[in-house]
C-alpha cells in the first residue's frame, strides 16, 4: 500500500479500520465463490489476471500500431480507446456481481455490530471504502500498461499528461457509473419485503451476469468518426454505456466531432445519476434494512406449494434430481458457478452471431459453428456436473421455502 | 437495575410481545422462560437494541436506552441464541475486533482474550478458522466476546452444544457475576439449570408476562414442587403425554 494512503488510514477512527478490514476481506461474495474462499488470495489471483490482461492488450495495441499504415491510425486509436474502455465497465460489472449485496449489512452484520457500540454511518463508510478499494484495485491492475501505453501514443511525449489524466479519468468514471448503478439498483431493491427481495435480488444478479456479457460482445464497433454517426447505429450507441464513455473520454481530449457531444452528455448524466442513486440507496438502506434484516425471517413460508407432475423413474432418481434442480434455484453459490459456465458458453455463441450478422449474406452451417456448439454443449454439461459436485452450505441468506 | 415499562412488539399487527414489564436487580439473576414462539427472543432483541419496540419503555439505571445508545451498549453484553460470527476469523481475531471495536486498551485487552481463551479451553484452536469450530466452541467465543468489556448488563439466551463441564462453568459464572454486583437476564429452556441459578423468574406465554416472582414465592403460591410443574402449569397448553402417543402412533413406533 503506498505510503501516503497508510497514513491517511491511519488517520481514521479505530472503529472505521478495523471495520474496514474485515469488510474489505468479505467484499467478494463468499457463497457465490466458495464458502472457504481464501479473499486476499483470491484478490491477488484477480489482480494478477487483470495485469496480464493489459499487458496483453497494450502489446497488442503497440505492435499494431508499428505494422499500421498512416491512413488506418485513425481507425486503430478509435477502436484502441473503445475496448479497454469497454473492458474496463464490463470488469467493474462483474466485480459488482461478485460482491452482491456486500455493501449492505446483512443478518451476520446486524447480529454482530448492532449490539457493539458502533455506529450505523461507521458502518456504512466502513463497507463503502472496502468495496471502493477492490473495484479500484480492478481499475489499477486493469489499465497499469494499457494506462501509459494509450495516452503516450494519443498524446506523445508533450501531452502525456493530460492525456494519462482523460484516460484514467474515464476509466474511474466509466467503473464508478457502472457499479453505481448497480449499487442503486440493489439498494432501492433491498426496500421491497424481504420475501420478494431474496427472490428479485437473485434474479437481478444473474440478470446483470447475462446482460454484461451479451453487450461486451454484441456491441457495435466503429473504426472511423463517420462509423460513429452512421444513422443506424445511433440507437445503438445510445444505448451503450461504453459508446457515450468513449465520447466522454473524446470530449475530455478535445477530440469529439460537434456531432456526438450528445454522447458525451449521456455519460456526464449516467454518471451524475449513478452517482445519485447509489447514494440515496445507501441512505434508505442504512435508515431501514438493519433492523429490516434483524426483524424479518430468512426463512419465508411458500405462498403455494408447486407439485412436480415429472415422472423420473425411480424413487432415487427422482430425489437427486429433485435435490439438483432445488440447489439449483436456491442456492446462490450454485446459480452463480452455474452462470460462469452458461456466460462462456453465451460467449461463444454472441461472438458467432455477431461475425455472422454482420457478415453480408448469412454464412451457411460450417465446422467453426459446429465445433462452436460442441463446445457450448461440453461447457453446459461440464458445468452442471460441476456445480451439483458443489457442497451444499445453505447460509442464511438463501431464500428457503417451507410450507406453512 | 434493567426496567422494561409496558413493552410491546406488533408484526404485522399481530403481537409478539404484549405489554411486557418486569425489572432486573443488580446482583439477581433474573429467568426468563417461556415456550417457542412466546416472545423470550424478541424482547431480548429489543433489550439489545436490535429491533425497535412498538411501544413501552425500557431503562437501565432509570435512563431511557436510547438517551444514548452508544452509551447503553458499552454497559451492555449479549449471548444470542444464535451463534452469529465471523466465520473468516480465527477465535482471537475475533475476540480482538470485538475489543477494538469496544474501544478497549490494546494490551489490556490482549491478555484479558488469551486469559480468557484459556479458561474456555479454546487456547489451543485461537488461530483455528471459526468457520471450523463446533457448536459449543462458537458457544464459548461469544461469552467471552458479551464478557470481555466488563458489562453491567448481561443478556444470556439459551445456550446448547457446550459439553457438561463448560455447561457446569458457565453455571458458576452467572452466579459469580451475579455475586459481583452484574444485572442478569438468564433466557433458556433448562428449567433446571434456571430453577438452581436463577432469584427470580419472570415466564412468558403468547408475548404476555404470566408470572413474575422468586421461585419460592411461586412454588408456595401454586403448590407446586418445582419450576418444571409451575411451567407446565401456566405455560404449556397440549397434553404432553397425549402429543407423544400420538407421534409415535403416527411413525408406526
Amino acid at each position: 500500500m503506498p505510503e501516503f494512503v497508510q497514513k491517511l488510514v491511519a488517520r481514521m477512527p479505530l472503529q472505521f479500520r478495523v471495520l474496514y478490514h474485515q469488510f474489505l476481506l468479505r467484499v467478494i461474495d463468499l457463497e457465490s465463490l466458495s464458502i472457504q474462499a481464501d479473499i486476499p488470495r483470491f484478490l491477488g489471483q484477480f489482480a494478477g489476471i487483470f495485469i496480464m490482461f493489459s499487458i496483453m492488450q497494450a502489446v497488442g495495441f503497440l505492435m499494431a500500431l508499428a505494422a499500421c499504415p498512416p491512413k488506418d491510425v485513425l481507425s486503430l486509436m478509435w477502436t484502441t480507446e473503445e475496448r479497454p474502455i469497454s473492458t474496463m465497465m464490463l470488469a467493474a460489472g462483474l466485480i459488482a456481481v461478485v460482491s452482491w449485496d456486500n455493501i449492505f449489512p446483512d443478518r451476520r452484520d446486524a447480529m454482530i455490530l448492532a449490539t457493539l457500540p458502533v455506529r450505523p454511518r461507521t458502518i456504512l463508510f466502513a463497507k463503502a471504502a472496502a468495496c471502493a478499494a477492490v473495484l479500484s484495485l480492478g481499475v489499477v491492475t486493469l489499465n497499469v500498461v494499457t494506462g501509459v501505453a494509450i495516452p503516450l501514443a494519443i498524446g506523445g511525449i508533450t501531452h502525456f499528461l493530460w492525456s494519462s489524466a482523460t484516460y484514467w479519468f474515464t476509466m474511474i468514471a466509466g467503473s464508478v457509473f457502472l457499479y453505481g448503478a448497480l449499487l442503486a439498483i440493489q439498494g432501492f431493491t433491498s426496500l421491497l419485503p424481504q420475501r420478494i427481495f431474496l427472490r428479485v435480488s437473485a434474479l437481478l444478479q444473474i440478470a446483470a451476469f447475462g446482460t454484461f456479457i451479451s453487450v461486451y460482445f454484441l456491441e457495435p464497433t466503429f473504426a472511423t468518426p463517420a462509423a460513429l454517426m452512421a444513422a443506424n447505429r445511433q440507437w445503438a450507441l445510445a444505448l451503450n454505456p461504453s459508446c457515450c464513455f468513449f465520447a466522454f473520454f473524446n470530449q475530455l481530449n478535445g477530440t469529439l466531432p460537434l456531432s456526438s457531444m450528445w454522447l458525451a452528455a449521456r455519460a456526464w448524466i449516467g454518471l451524475t445519476i449513478a452517482l445519485l442513486g447509489a447514494a440515496a440507496a445507501l441512505l434508505l438502506c442504512y435508515l431501514s434494512t438493519m433492523r429490516k434484516t434483524v426483524e424479518e425471517p430468512d426463512l419465508v413460508p411458500a405462498r403455494r406449494h408447486l407439485h412436480w407432475r415429472l415422472h423420473l423413474g425411480s424413487r432415487l432418481r427422482a430425489a437427486i434430481v429433485f435435490f439438483g434442480l432445488r440447489s439449483l434455484t436456491r442456492s446462490r453459490q450454485h446459480r452463480l458457478a452455474f452462470a460462469f459456465y452458461l456466460s462462456i458458453v453465451l460467449a461463444i455463441a454472441l461472438s458467432w452471431l455477431r461475425s455472422n450478422i454482420s457478415a453480408a449474406s448469412p454464412r451457411p452451417l460450417d465446422p467453426g459453428v459446429l465445433i462452436a456448439t460442441f463446445m457450448m454443449m461440453v461447457l453446459a454439461v461440464f458445468g452442471l456436473r460441476n456445480v451439483f459436485a458443489l457442497p451444499i452450505s445453505l447460509t442464511s441468506r438463501v431464500p428457503i421455502s417451507r410450507e406453512k | 437495575m434493567l426496567e422494561l415499562q409496558r413493552v410491546s412488539k406488533h408484526f404485522a399487527g399481530i403481537p409478539a410481545v404484549d405489554n411486557v414489564s418486569f425489572f432486573a436487580r443488580p446482583g439477581e439473576i433474573t429467568g426468563y422462560l417461556g415456550p417457542n414462539g412466546s416472545g423470550k427472543t424478541t424482547t431480548m432483541k429489543m433489550i439489545t437494541g436490535l429491533i425497535e419496540r412498538t411501544s413501552g419503555e425500557i431503562l437501565l439505571g432509570g435512563k431511557p436506552i436510547e438517551d444514548d445508545r452508544i452509551a447503553y451498549k458499552r454497559r451492555m453484553g449479549y449471548v444470542p441464541e444464535e451463534p452469529y460470527l465471523y466465520n473468516h476469523l480465527s477465535g482471537a481475531e475475533y475476540l480482538t475486533m470485538v475489543a477494538q471495536l469496544r474501544g478497549l486498551p490494546a494490551r489490556e485487552s490482549a491478555e484479558q482474550i488469551d486469559g480468557l481463551l484459556h479458561l474456555l479451553s479454546l487456547h489451543d484452536d485461537r488461530h483455528a478458522s471459526i468457520s471450523g469450530y463446533s457448536k459449543g466452541m462458537r458457544q464459548k467465543i461469544l461469552i467471552a466476546a458479551a464478557l470481555l468489556h466488563n458489562p453491567d448488563l448481561v443478556l444470556l439466551e439459551p445456550f446448547s452444544g457446550l459439553d457438561v463441564a463448560s455447561a457446569l462453568v458457565l453455571r458458576s459464572l452467572i452466579l459469580e457475576l451475579a455475586h459481583r454486583g452484574k444485572v442478569l437476564l438468564f433466557s433458556s429452556h433448562e428449567l433446571d439449570t434456571v430453577e438452581r441459578v436463577s432469584t427470580r423468574v419472570v415466564i412468558l406465554h403468547r408475548g404476555k408476562v404470566v408470572a413474575d416472582d422468586s421461585i419460592e414465592r411461586l412454588r408456595s403460591l401454586m403448590e407446586l414442587p418445582n419450576l418444571e410443574s409451575i411451567f407446565s402449569q401456566l405455560a404449556v397448553e397440549q397434553d404432553t403425554e397425549s402429543m407423544a402417543r400420538q407421534i409415535a402412533d403416527l411413525i408406526h413406533a
